[in-house]
This record gives structure tokens, C-alpha cells and sequence, in this order.
């Protein structure tokens, strides 16, 4: 009797466990989280926030283009230009050079081979060099996505 | 089985899933974000160095994650002279926290996530090993409680502990500081300590060995409580002459155990030798020092700022029951009595006395096994006597105070630190901001 029960423990557990992870394969909420990001701000008409060295956001996997507004800050004129490089699922897609301290538009095209059987594809930005005490890295506004 | 006994049995996993909840309900109701942050970040910075990095010196990391510097609040610098990476703070909590680490890394690759060691499970499960120490580390101290006293007065102990001081806080809210990491070590020293006197089997030797480095690991300065695990049981000089002649029969299991304690702590001693070149230094270089000359000790015991007493009244009952150890628990009387002092002089000499942003003093929380044997003895002598009932609503009010200001704290009702008289009076019991 009790060998029977430990049985349907174990068996209740693995069910429990394999059904959570087929779940977490592809969650609908993961279109949601980001990481790498400061609370959003408002500069004007702009709402922005900032990333620290590396950030990360999803966008559906239907998404054939995805354009990034970036802004780099400098404490002088004579600081050469900061580069972040977008990855879409791991792979390098687009490198832009932030030279002054206007808005930058990145365009990321989305490769149809790079799409993988998810909702959600994964974009990185890598901020070559970061701010101030806090560590931050470049500022991104709203994301839009063709 | 008495009642006692069966609430004393379901204590553990009634802390475990209240401790579980209070987690997810803090960072489900953003009172604070990201789970490891402020030193909890410099704690964890091995883990994706070793994992994801594969490049020990935190350099790589510290390209991808902070863009080549790690930010001004970590602590994390670069040596003099070498120009590398030098972490304040050790590996201890790393490496007990590192089946977690490896549970949300194989997660974030199952689901496509950010594999930086940062992104959303790193955060949520890494830190929760926090909330796994909380409940071992009372398992070991309920284990070390019973040995000595009754299953009440062991319960009353282990209540008064958990939620009348900041251990809950330490095992929830700020569960990636190493404190509730020591608190658990400290409560496994006090429960295989007397295990290896009675009985140096090969199993027990590796046990204190993995112990006690993971002590020195967690919190370099904790080694001085490694005295106690030493003088255990030494009672008087025949006492001392028995142990002598112990460690003399016993000295292969004796050797067994400094040699498991140094194995663990080499890596750690390896990564100072690559950052500066030497074995041995300060971690903290200029960032901090001890200033043996001043000690803080009236501060660190009952300012407003972070007194633990004031803090964490329920500890008067221990400090009461030290007095009674004598009689109730004679074995670690000098132990006590030897490390309890001297780490007060070490953390009252600390140059930030407040030990920066707490709730409490969260030096303290490491040893609070020690407080917990003092406060037994006090129960146990209490017992049964006219002052029982008047201990009884003493205890629960003082438990019930802190459990309150604990709630303030996450609020952001009582600060981080310096907080002065005038504004604990301002701010008592007020749940509005």
C-alpha cells in the first residue's frame, strides 16, 4: 500500500513536472518580460528607458521588421561613438554606432530561416560601453514592430 | 505524540511555504526588483562567470553585462597594480546557491530566454535558495534545540527566532544577502559539531570540513566563530586534556576535516592570487577596514539607526539566558562565551557600523543560532514559574512589533539606514507612507 502510494507521488510529480515544462516552452506572457531595462521615462515627447550593458525584449515571430530607437549620452565631445549590437535569438543581426546624442533609429530585418516554432523571438542589445555610476547603457524608445 | 510534537515537526515546512509566499508576493507586488541586487549582485556575479562565461577572472562578464565596468553599487573593482577584477564579497553564497543557478539556466534555455545569468528565472529561482536555507538552517537548529530542551520550549524558540528578528526578512525580502546562507551554516556547525566529538566517522569528518569551509566562504570574517566548533564541549582543563588526547587518537579524521575545509576554500583563495597576485589580502582593499580602536558597541546594540536589541527586542530573553547556559547547555559556554564577544568587537569595528542598508543589524542574523540556545535556556528556566505568563505575552508582542516593522520595511515606511530616534517615533506602526 504505501509502495503504491510513493509510486503515485512519483508518478504525480513527473506528470507535474513534464506538463510545466511543455507549458514553459512557449508561454504567451513571454512577449511581456524584458530584462536589461530601467523603469520607463518621459523626455519631452519621448518615453524611453535605459538599458544597462546588455538588454532584452521579445517580439512575435511573425514580426518581419523591428525598428529600435537608441539614444547614447557622452561627457564630451571627444568620446568615440557607442556601438550596440542587436542579436535576434543568439545570432548577430544589425551593429549601429551611436555618434552624438540625437535619436538613432535601428532597423532590424527579420529573417525568415532565423524564425524558430515559438510565438516569441528574442532580441539582445549589447551596449559596448556603459554610464555613469549606475552602469547604464543606451536609451531605447518604444519599439515597433512590421 | 503530544500536540507539541506535531506542531514542532510541521514547523519547518510551515516557514518553508510561508517564506515561499512572502518571496512571490514581494516581487509580484513590486515592492522591490530585481531579487538579486545591491550586494546580492556581487554574490552572484561567479555563477554566470563560471557557467555561461566560462572565464573566472569576471572579466567576459563583465563586458556583457555592464558594458566593461560593473556599476559603482556592486562594490566590484579593479585591483591596484594588477588592473583586475577584485569581488569585496566571496564565492560561499555562490556556491550554495548554485543548484538553483544551474535549475534556471537549464530553464532559460528551455524557454529562450536571455541566457546572461540576469534575465527573469536567474532572478526568480537563483534567488530563492534563500527561502531553502531559512527552512535547513531551522532544521538543523531544531535538531541542536531538541537535543537539550522540551518540545515547547524548542518550538517557542524556533517562533520567536524565525519572526522576532530579521531572519524571515533575510530568508524573504533581501534573501540573496549572504546572512540567512550563514545563519543555516552556523546552525549545521551546532549540529555536527557534537556529532563528530561522539563519534569521527569518515561521513562526519567530510560533513564539518564542508561545514566550516563553507563558513570561511560565505563571510571571511565568520572564521573567527570557527573557534567555537573548536572549543565545543571544553568545560574546564580535564576537559581540555580529553580533547588533546582525542585529537591525538583521531588525528587522520581530525586532518580529514581541515583538509575538506581548505579544498573548499582554495578556489576562492586562487581567485585572489589571479586578481592581485597574492594568496592572501583584504578583499575590500580601500573600501572598507576595521577600526579596532573605536568599537561601535553601544551603537550596534541599541541605537535606533540599527541596535540589534532595539531591533530585535526578543534577543534580551537570549542575552537573560546566557546566564543560564551553565547549567542547561555547559558544552558550549566557553565557546560562546570566547566567539560571541569577539565577533561583537569585529562587526562594532567595522567602519560602516550599520553595515550599509538593513533591516535590523544584519551581522547579527548570522549568529543567530547562538541567540537561540541562549534564548532555550531562558524558557526552560522560566518555565512553570510565576513569570511564564508575563515571558509568554513579552515574547508574543515582541515578535508581533517585529513582524510589524518588517512589513514597514518592505513598505518603505522605515529606511534603510540611519534612522534617528524622532523618526522611529514618527513612523511607529504607521502603514501609510
Amino acid at each position: 500500500m504505501k509502495h503504491a502510494s510513493s509510486s503515485t507521488i512519483v508518478l504525480s510529480l513527473a506528470v507535474a513536472v513534464g506538463a510545466t515544462l511543455i507549458y514553459l516552452r512557449d508561454p504567451a506572457w513571454l512577449i511581456d518580460v524584458s530584462s536589461g531595462f530601467g523603469h520607463w521615462q518621459q523626455d519631452g515627447n519621448t518615453r524611453f528607458r535605459w538599458t544597462k550593458g546588455r538588454a532584452s525584449f521579445f517580439v512575435p515571430a511573425e514580426t518581419k521588421l523591428v525598428r529600435v530607437p537608441l539614444r547614447a549620452r557622452f561627457r564630451t565631445t571627444s568620446e568615440p561613438p557607442v556601438l550596440v549590437r542587436i542579436d535576434v535569438d543568439d545570432a548577430a543581426a544589425s551593429l549601429v554606432a551611436l555618434g552624438d546624442e540625437r535619436w538613432t533609429e535601428a532597423v532590424v530585418r527579420m529573417e525568415p530561416s532565423r524564425r524558430r516554432p515559438r510565438h516569441v523571438v528574442r532580441l539582445d542589445l549589447h551596449v559596448d560601453r556603459t554610464w555613469g555610476d549606475r552602469g547604464l547603457g543606451v536609451q531605447v524608445g518604444v519599439v515597433t514592430v512590421e | 505524540m503530544s500536540a507539541i510534537d506535531r506542531l514542532l515537526d510541521r514547523f519547518v515546512p510551515f516557514v518553508a511555504v510561508t517564506a515561499l509566499f512572502a518571496y512571490v508576493t514581494v516581487y509580484a507586488w513590486g515592492m522591490a526588483w530585481p531579487p538579486i541586487r545591491s550586494d546580492g549582485f556581487s554574490y552572484h556575479v561567479y555563477l554566470p562567470s563560471w557557467f555561461i562565461y566560462h572565464d573566472p577572472t569576471l572579466e567576459a562578464l563583465s563586458r556583457d553585462c555592464c558594458g566593461g565596468r560593473f556599476p559603482q553599487f556592486s562594490g566590484i573593482y579593479r585591483w591596484p597594480g594588477t588592473g583586475r577584477w577584485m569581488n569585496p564579497h566571496p564565492m560561499g553564497v555562490a556556491v550554495l546557491s548554485m543548484p538553483f543557478f544551474l535549475v534556471a539556466h537549464a530553464l532559460t534555455r528551455w524557454s529562450n530566454l536571455s541566457p546572461d545569468g540576469f534575465s527573469l528565472y536567474y532572478q526568480l529561482v537563483t534567488a530563492a535558495a534563500g527561502v531553502f536555507y531559512l527552512a535547513l538552517g531551522l532544521w538543523f537548529l531544531r535538531g541542536v534545540l531538541r537535543r537539550r530542551f522540551s518540545p515547547g520550549v524548542t518550538l517557542a524558540t524556533l517562533v520567536a527566532i524565525t519572526w522576532g528578528t530579521n531572519l524571515f526578512h533575510y530568508g524573504t525580502f533581501d534573501s540573496f544577502f549572504s546572512h540567512v546562507f550563514s545563519f543555516c551554516l552556523f546552525a549545521a556547525i551546532l549540529f555536527v559539531t557534537p556529532l563528530w566529538l561522539e563519534s569521527p566517522t569518515l561521513g562526519r569528518s567530510v560533513a564539518v570540513g564542508t561545514v566550516a569551509g563553507l563558513v570561511v566562504l560565505t563571510r571571511h570574517s565568520n572564521a573567527v566563530l570557527l573557534a567555537f566548533a573548536a572549543l565545543y564541549g571544553i568545560t574546564g582543563v580535564s576537559e581540555l586534556r580529553g580533547r588533546v588526547a582525542f585529537l591525538r587518537a583521531h588525528w587522520h579524521k581530525a586532518l580529514l576535516v581541515g583538509a575538506t575545509a581548505g579544498l573548499l576554500v582554495l578556489p576562492q583563495l586562487v581567485m585572489y592570487r589571479l586578481a592581485t597576485g597574492q594568496w592572501i589580502v583584504s578583499p575590500y582593499g580601500s573600501l572598507g577596514w576595521f577600526d579596532f580602536g573605536s568599537p561601535r558597541i553601544l551603537q550596534v546594540l541599541f541605537s535606533p539607526q540599527k541596535g540589534l536589541l532595539f531591533w530585535s527586542p526578543v534577543l534580551l530573553f537570549s542575552v537573560a539566558g546566557f546566564a543560564y547556559l551553565p547549567r542547561a547547555m555547559p558544552e558550549i559556554v566557553l565557546p560562546l562565551a570566547i566567539a560571541l564577544p569577539l565577533d561583537l568587537y569585529l562587526i562594532a569595528s567595522w567602519r560602516d557600523w550599520q553595515f550599509g542598508g538593513s533591516y535590523g543589524h544584519r551581522a547579527f542574523t548570522d549568529l543567530l543560532p547562538l541567540f537561540a540556545v541562549g534564548m532555550s535556556a531562558f524558557f526552560s528556566r522560566v518555565r512553570g514559574t510565576r513569570l511564564a505568563p508575563a515571558v509568554g505575552i513579552a515574547v508574543t508582542l515582541a515578535v508581533a512589533l517585529s513582524i510589524a516593522q518588517m512589513l514597514q520595511y518592505w513598505l518603505g515606511i522605515i529606511p534603510f539606514s540611519d534612522t534617528t530616534w524622532d523618526l522611529y517615533r514618527s513612523i511607529f506602526l504607521r502603514f501609510n507612507r
